[in-house]
This record gives C-alpha cells, sequence and structure tokens, in this order.
C-alpha cells in the first residue's frame, strides 16, 4: 500500500486530487502484447490507424506485464494458456484491469458445451472489468469496451477511503 | 560569466526536481501489493526454469570465429583474381610477370597468415565438436523458488468433473441418415 492510499475521508480536496490521479490512470492504459485467437485480429485493427486506440492513450502495447495497466484477453482461453495468463496477470503492477475480449474469453463462447480444453470465461482465473460481447467483436466495440474501462477507473477511490455500500 | 549558465542550472536544477518528484508522488499514491508469483523472473508466462547465471557452451562461437577465417579468405580472394588478372593481361610479357609474381607472392602471404590462425586453432583442439567437460565449481545463488498455480488445475478438475457428470448428447440423427 502506498502511504497516501485510501487514508482520506471524502471532501472536496480529495475528491478532487482522486479524480486527478484517476485521470492520470485511464488516460495512459498501456496493454500487454498478447493476443490467444481471432479476436487478437481485432484488436490488431484497433491498434492500428484506422480505429487508433491511441486516441484513449492505450496505443503502446508493452511486451512485458511489468509495464503493463491493462491485459486484453483476446481470444479463446484453454487450460495451457489459463495459467500462463494467470501468472501474467500476477506479474503485472497495480493497478492493473483486465478486458475479456468475445464470446470466448467471456463464458466459453462457441466451445461452451464441448470444449473439453476451454476455460469457460477468463473470469475464473483473472478478475474482469469489462467484458465486450461479440464473436469477434469489432473494434468499435473493443473501445467501446476501453472507454467503459476508463469510466470505471475515473469512479475508482485513489487516496479517499472508498465509499461503503449499505 | 558564470551567470551565463544560469539557465544550464535552472533546467538541470527543474528536471532534476521532475524526475524525483514524480517518482516521491508515485510511491505514495500507488498500490504496492507483492506476491510471490509477480516477483517472479518473467518468462513469458512460463514457470521460470532454473537460474539466468548458468555457463553456456561457447563451441558455436569458436566455429563462428573459425568460419571468419574462409569468409575473409573468399571475400578478398574473388576481387584479388578478378582485378589483378584483369590488370596483367594487357600489360606486355616481361611487366605483367613481374606484377603477376608480386601479387602472387601477396595472395599466399594472406593465405599464409589466416592460416596461422587455423592452425592455431587447431592446434589447441578447439576444432573438436565434443570438448573435455569439466565439472563447474560455479554454485548460483539462492533464488525465489518456483511457484506453482493450482488454481487453474482445480478449475479444470471441477469442469471435467461437470462434463462427467452430463449425460452424453444423442448421436445426431440428421447425419446418421
Amino acid at each position: 500500500m502506498g502511504a497516501l492510499e485510501r487514508q482520506f475521508e471524502e471532501n472536496l480536496l480529495t475528491t478532487k486530487v482522486d479524480w486527478l490521479l484517476n485521470w492520470c490512470r485511464l488516460s495512459s492504459i498501456w496493454p500487454m502484447t498478447f493476443g490467444l485467437a481471432c479476436c487478437a485480429i481485432e484488436m490488431m485493427a484497433v491498434g492500428c490507424a484506422h480505429h487508433d486506440i491511441d486516441r484513449f492513450g492505450a496505443g503502446a502495447f508493452r511486451a512485458s506485464p511489468r509495464q503493463s495497466d491493462l491485459m486484453i484477453v483476446a481470444g479463446t482461453v484453454n487450460f495451457k494458456m489459463a495459467e500462463r495468463i494467470k501468472r501474467l496477470f500476477d506479474q503485472m503492477p497495480s493497478p492493473k484491469y483486465v478486458i475479456a475480449m468475445g464470446a470466448c474469453a467471456t463464458g466459453g463462447g462457441p466451445y461452451y458445451k464441448y470444449g473439453y480444453t476451454v476455460v469457460k470465461g477468463v473470469d475464473r482465473v483473472v478478475p474482469v472489468d469489462v467484458y465486450v460481447a461479440g464473436c469477434p467483436p469489432r473494434p468499435e466495440a473493443l473501445l467501446e469496451g476501453l472507454m467503459k474501462l476508463q469510466e470505471k477507473i475515473q469512479m475508482s477511490s485513489v487516496i479517499r477511503r472508498p465509499a461503503r455500500t449499505a | 560569466m558564470y551567470f551565463d549558465y544560469l539557465n544550464v542550472l535552472v533546467f538541470a536544477a527543474v528536471g532534476f526536481v521532475f524526475v524525483f518528484a514524480n517518482l516521491i508522488l508515485a510511491s505514495v499514491v500507488r498500490p504496492k501489493r507483492k506476491t510471490d508469483v509477480g516477483l517472479e523472473t518473467y518468462e513469458c508466462g512460463e514457470e521460470t526454469i532454473g537460474d539466468a547465471w548458468i555457463q553456456f557452451d561457447i563451441r558455436y562461437y569458436t566455429v563462428a570465429l573459425v568460419y571468419v577465417i574462409f569468409a575473409v579468405e573468399i571475400a578478398f580472394l574473388f576481387p584479388w583474381a578478378l582485378v589483378f588478372g584483369d590488370a596483367t593481361a594487357d600489360r606486355g610479357a616481361a611487366q605483367g610477370a613481374g606484377i603477376g609474381a608480386m601479387v602472387l607472392i601477396e595472395g599466399v602471404l594472406f593465405i599464409v597468415i589466416l592460416f596461422l590462425g587455423l592452425a592455431y586453432v587447431w592446434a589447441k583442439g578447439d576444432l573438436d565438436w565434443v570438448l573435455s567437460y569439466r565439472a563447474s565449481t560455479y554454485q548460483p545463488p539462492d533464488r525465489r523458488p518456483r511457484v506453482h498455480l493450482p488454481e487453474v488445475k482445480a478449475i479444470e478438475a471441477e469442469q471435467e468433473a461437470q462434463r462427467a457428470a452430463v449425460p452424453k448428447p444423442a448421436p445426431d440423427t440428421e447425419e446418421a441418415a
């Protein structure tokens, strides 16, 4: 834990500081470079000039989990890969986020019934922040997912204590 | 005159403060949640096997070095033969023979010098592919133990059990017909 993390009551100052810190975080979500299946092709399209994920500050695909903030699980997760995904996720520094892209990563997809090698959803292995529907999702859908993640980050509390739920 | 460099000093100070202020600010607001898996060596998601501080066999290195002898010979002797062949072609007999003899001696000298290197490697025994192996006395320092991830295996077993519980689907009648 950072020394100031979640140490303060909610007031005008801490809210503004949190807004600023969250804005910093959501403006440079660097994804990790890896794709598992056909969804990765759409992810590459998102990274290219036409759809241009760099507009959202998320265009710097890093080759190491040490530098990544976001894990886009783009494709079918089988058991062999699930172990690696879990390890890669654990090796990412906090704060870290996961987007489950496509039907396979969300819940097994077409392999739900008979796919004995497929994990029925990557959320069984790592915590998922945003699910993107589609098989594969269009690039716009992934961008929408990224924007949803940015909204989620904007709401998170950094130095405030998180709001208690009733 | 010292104030000529005042702007440099200001730039350096701002740069220094900018870097360290940001590092300090980040260190107080960022979460620090260290786990054993997270501190493992990054091997593209694979389990790390052993240590990076091991002794490599350098036999390819010596082979590559020996190859340089022949590569340099080839790279030099082709233009040598072509250029001096053309140069001696149009000359008179006496002049051409003089140039030819000198060039031949130069070429042989060049080959001999390179062959000395080859002879050295040969005499040293580095041309043998299987070298004598001395057991290393190097002991790697203690590193973090390998971390296994049983969670995924548990999920696999659970899914397998679920699958086994479901009765096998009836054969597709349309395909059978």
